[in-house]
């Protein structure tokens, strides 16, 4: 009776609607992220978007300009550090340390109060406008679309880098591509859902489906579902506690399944 | 400029500073041998939660912090025994830990009456207000920290570098690894208290992965981590408190001084590394001809 009574609020179905399409996207392009060694870029973009959206506030434009010109750029060069994990992570600690200071930097320059850029970092679902709701729904089809036009051959040189290579895929190009399109997700879903929350849709989902299917479609379809459970659950538990906020449950929940899912694993293994 | 070189306040800040750096450099050079820059990033991020988490409960931030880090290590390492390149397992503790983090960041600004970006400043840290006591403090663990690596240098590099081949030669590698975390664990913890999560992790990470491309030689590596980490951290507190601009803070010259230490030393590694090629293949012609 309370749920029911809840779910007529606006701003309510305004979060509903915006997390949801934000979290088919980031379940299909957290599973290329997971599945390629990539779960630090996905830590590391929405924070570099934090520098950039604070860079812009100085700038007077609005933070949707600093948040796609800073991750995209993070992205381009992400996409230049070669696969050795060692180089890689290093590569993007620092290049993510780097703009976290400049990010610093605008704050501290900016002499207003930059209650848009906090929310960027912190941020909360609860309290977006319908016209922004209708932004992210379009957005994330048109992601959802371009991620479908590289799909096969994408998901060929994640699974093995070599033999696509040999068979004449661009992986490199792909790569670059991939990332830009992860940057592009990650603009988009901060703005909704503040950079920690965007991790956790990223990584969560697609870590707990691998460890249920092997059968990328099998997994990208669990990793969708799981999404929308963790944010459906996540926002209804907010509001019905009122003040707990919504990245601390869909991070609890989606870790929660995940210890699940892996010792379902181990206890598969052990059986037989 | 003679009164500001005489005030408490720098000579703090360059004294923990300094201990800080070292610390941070000796740590991360193993903690780039073992790649686990991640898993570094995470623990900085965790000691974020730990140290909101201790300032709602009452807690001392520091132990607070080490029993997060702890806590994190535990689940990283259970979650797989081997931490390289297994980010996945990194990031849901991490997810989980900035999810806890959030948590206490609002319960505390709704007992408090303070706003959540109050957070910000454990992020993004200063090193302005150090008091003797923390300085002491960090003094007696950058002593223990250095030392237990010092003992342990030779084992922990050879299972670092080929963990297989240290295993099958009796070498406790697994006793090792769970030593080194610990180090790193409360490296991250004190840094975080004296420089914030951002700077800690970027002195963790920068010097060691610019020495790393510099040199090859373990001992120099280690030497020189160090040094670059002395004299980005000096060069930022310098700036900080002597240059024209007041209103910028130390993290701001730190971080992206950082930054710079690093892609100038990569840079540098790829200009070196062509010409030799050039030469190896000059001299095979010669050797062929």
């Amino acid at each position: 009776m309370g749920l029911l009574h809840l779910l007529s609020y606006a701003f309510l179905q305004n979060a509903l609607a915006a997390a949801c399409s934000v979290a088919v996207c980031a379940a299909v392009i957290g599973y290329f992220l997971v599945a390629r060694g990539m779960t630090f870029a996905g830590h590391a973009l929405p924070n570099i978007g934090f520098a950039g959206a604070a860079g812009a506030v100085l700038l007077g434009v609005s933070p949707v300009f600093g948040l796609f010109c800073f991750t995209i750029l993070a992205a381009l060069v992400f996409s230049l550090l070669g696969e050795q994990v060692r180089e890689k992570d290093l590569g993007i600690g620092v290049v993510m340390t780097f703009s976290l200071g400049l990010g610093l930097l605008f704050l501290t320059l900016y002499s207003g109060y930059a209650e848009r850029t906090y929310s960027i970092l912190f941020g909360t679902i609860l309290g977006i406008s319908p016209a922004e709701v209708r932004v992210t729904l379009a957005s994330s089809l048109l992601t959802l679309l371009c991620i479908g036009v590289v799909f096969r051959p994408l998901l060929f040189s994640t699974a093995s880098s070599e033999s696509a290579l040999s068979k004449g895929v661009p992986v490199r190009l792909l790569a670059a591509v991939f990332l830009v399109l992860t940057a592009v997700t990650v603009s988009l879903a901060v703005q909704v859902t503040g950079s920690l929350l965007v991790f956790t849709l990223l990584v969560g989902p697609a870590a707990t489906a691998r460890t249920v299917f092997r059968r990328p479609v099998a997994v990208i379809g669990l990793a969708v579902l799981l999404g929308e459970v963790y944010v459906i659950a996540g926002i209804l538990l907010a509001a019905v506690t009122r003040t707990l906020p919504v990245s601390f449950f869909v991070a609890t929940l989606s870790f929660i399944a995940f210890v699940l899912a892996r010792l379902l694993q181990k206890g598969r293994a052990w059986a037989r | 400029m003679g009164e500001i070189i005489r005030s408490g306040i720098f000579q703090n800040a360059l004294l923990g500073g300094t201990l800080t750096a070292l610390l941070c450099a000796a740590v991360g050079y193993f903690m780039v041998l073992k790649a686990l820059s991640f898993a570094s990033e995470a623990l900085t991020d965790i000691g974020f939660a730990g140290i909101t988490g201790s300032a709602l409960l009452g807690w001392n931030p520091l132990l607070g912090m080490l029993g997060f880090s702890l806590l994190a290590i535990i689940a990283m390492g259970a979650l797989r025994d081997r931490l390289k390149g297994r980010d996945v397992e990194v990031g849901m503790v991490l997810s989980l830990a900035l999810g806890l983090g959030v948590l206490f960041l609002t319960l505390y600004a709704q007992s408090s009456g303070t706003h959540a970006s109050s957070g910000t400043g454990i992020l993004f840290g200063s090193l302005l207000s150090l008091s003797g006591s923390f300085i002491i403090l960090l003094g007696v663990v950058v002593v223990v920290v250095l030392a237990v690596l010092a003992v342990i240098f030779r084992p922990l590099l050879f299972a670092s570098v080929d963990s297989a081949t240290a295993r099958a030669r009796g070498v406790p590698t697994r006793v090792l690894d769970s030593v080194y975390l610990l180090l790193l664990g409360v490296t991250t913890a004190v840094s975080i208290l004296s420089m914030g999560v951002l700077l800690a992790f970027a002195l963790i990470s920068a010097p060691a992965g610019a020495a790393h491309k510099l040199t090859r030689h373990p001992g120099w590596s280690l030497f020189v981590a160090m040094l670059l980490g002395l004299g980005i951290t000096w060069c930022g507190v310098l700036v900080a408190f002597l240059g024209p601009w007041k209103r910028v803070p130390v993290g701001v010259y730190i971080a992206s001084l950082s930054g710079l230490v690093y892609w100038g030393a990569l840079l540098q590694a790829r200009f070196r590394r062509r010409p030799k090629r050039e030469a190896n293949q000059h001299r095979d012609r010669e050797i062929g001809g």
